[in-house]
């Protein structure tokens, strides 16, 4: 009887180690995966960014060809003037694939590319690796999103709405999902925090005239290069 | 004459740093084992911020 009872307090005692493990695994180490990946995506960002703001083009670019993992554009948020929803400038890499997801959130291949006519659609997690849209709830109307893209040029989208939808509703990241006839931003992540039991979405239209962008700010791009 | 043991007699089989070192590899090895498989493994399947994870069909739609 004894042997019995020591077997089941021991086993309790790893089953109870193992959740500990798996906390510590969820809040710490995913976080530090994605803070190296996100370090490895600044540099690579700073060799493929132009320098000199008068490199970039301003005419609306041809499709670049990034390989799934790359660094493909930078986000981040804003509210009269100060950055929201997450400290630090956060680096999209392409493709959504739960192993790409690991270095930041990952734009959807098939939506339109930043300051396209169409809908740019970026999928990042809300509690896990580096938790980027941890606060993506806080957005409200007035806010902005920021995305530069590779070129260096800076497309601004104004926040309009926030839905909580169920997995399978496909149509938030399709073309104008709003029937707006807007260039959108769609931002899609887990919710409620720590299950992905349904999703929050966030929308942004396109301030820009996406056949007239212009180039980031210097000071933006510092701040990128800096990161 | 009594057959019973002397309580004062070696235990037998492993010394206990070795028995000590045994569990401490276990211990290590399956820590290794659920950061780098079991863990990963089971937070795919809770964390899965993208559209259409849970759409069966239509392939398209299926980001």
């Amino acid at each position: 009887m004894a042997r019995v009872v020591r077997g089941v307090g021991w086993t309790l005692i790893t089953l109870g180690a193992i959740v500990l493990l798996y906390v510590v695994y969820l809040l710490w180490f995913t976080g530090l995966e994605t803070q190296r990946e996100q370090r490895d995506l600044a540099d690579e960002w700073n060799l493929t960014v132009p320098d000199d703001p008068l490199d970039v083009d301003t005419t609306v670019p041809e499709d670049e060809e990034i390989d799934v993992g790359d660094a493909y554009a930078a986000l981040w948020f804003e509210r009269d003037g100060e950055r929201i929803v997450n400290d630090d400038v956060i680096f999209v890499v392409e493709g959504v694939d739960l192993v790409t997801l690991r270095r930041g959130p990952g734009h959807y291949p098939e939506s339109d590319r930043p300051g396209g006519a169409g809908n740019f659609a970026i999928a990042g997690h809300r509690t896990t690796y580096g938790s980027p849209f941890w606060s993506l709830d806080d957005l409200e109307r007035g806010d902005t999103i920021h995305v530069m893209d590779r070129q260096g040029r800076e497309w601004v989208y104004a926040f309009v709405e926030q839905r909580i939808v169920q997995p399978t509703d496909v149509w938030v990241v399709e073309d104008d999902p709003l029937a707006s006839g807007e260039p959108m931003i769609t931002l899609t992540t887990c919710h409620p925090r720590y299950s992905d039991a349904q999703r929050l979405i966030a929308w942004g239209e396109l301030l820009n005239d996406p056949l007239d962008s212009t180039a980031a700010p210097d000071a933006d791009r510092e701040e990128i290069a800096e990161s | 004459m009594s057959d019973a043991t002397d309580p004062t007699e070696t235990r037998r089989g492993l010394p206990r740093w070795v028995k000590a070192l045994i569990l401490t590899v276990l211990i290590a090895v399956g820590i290794v084992v659920l950061f780098t498989w079991v863990f990963p493994w089971v937070e795919s399947n809770l964390q899965n911020p993208t559209m259409g994870a849970l759409a069966p069909a239509a392939p398209d739609l299926v980001w």
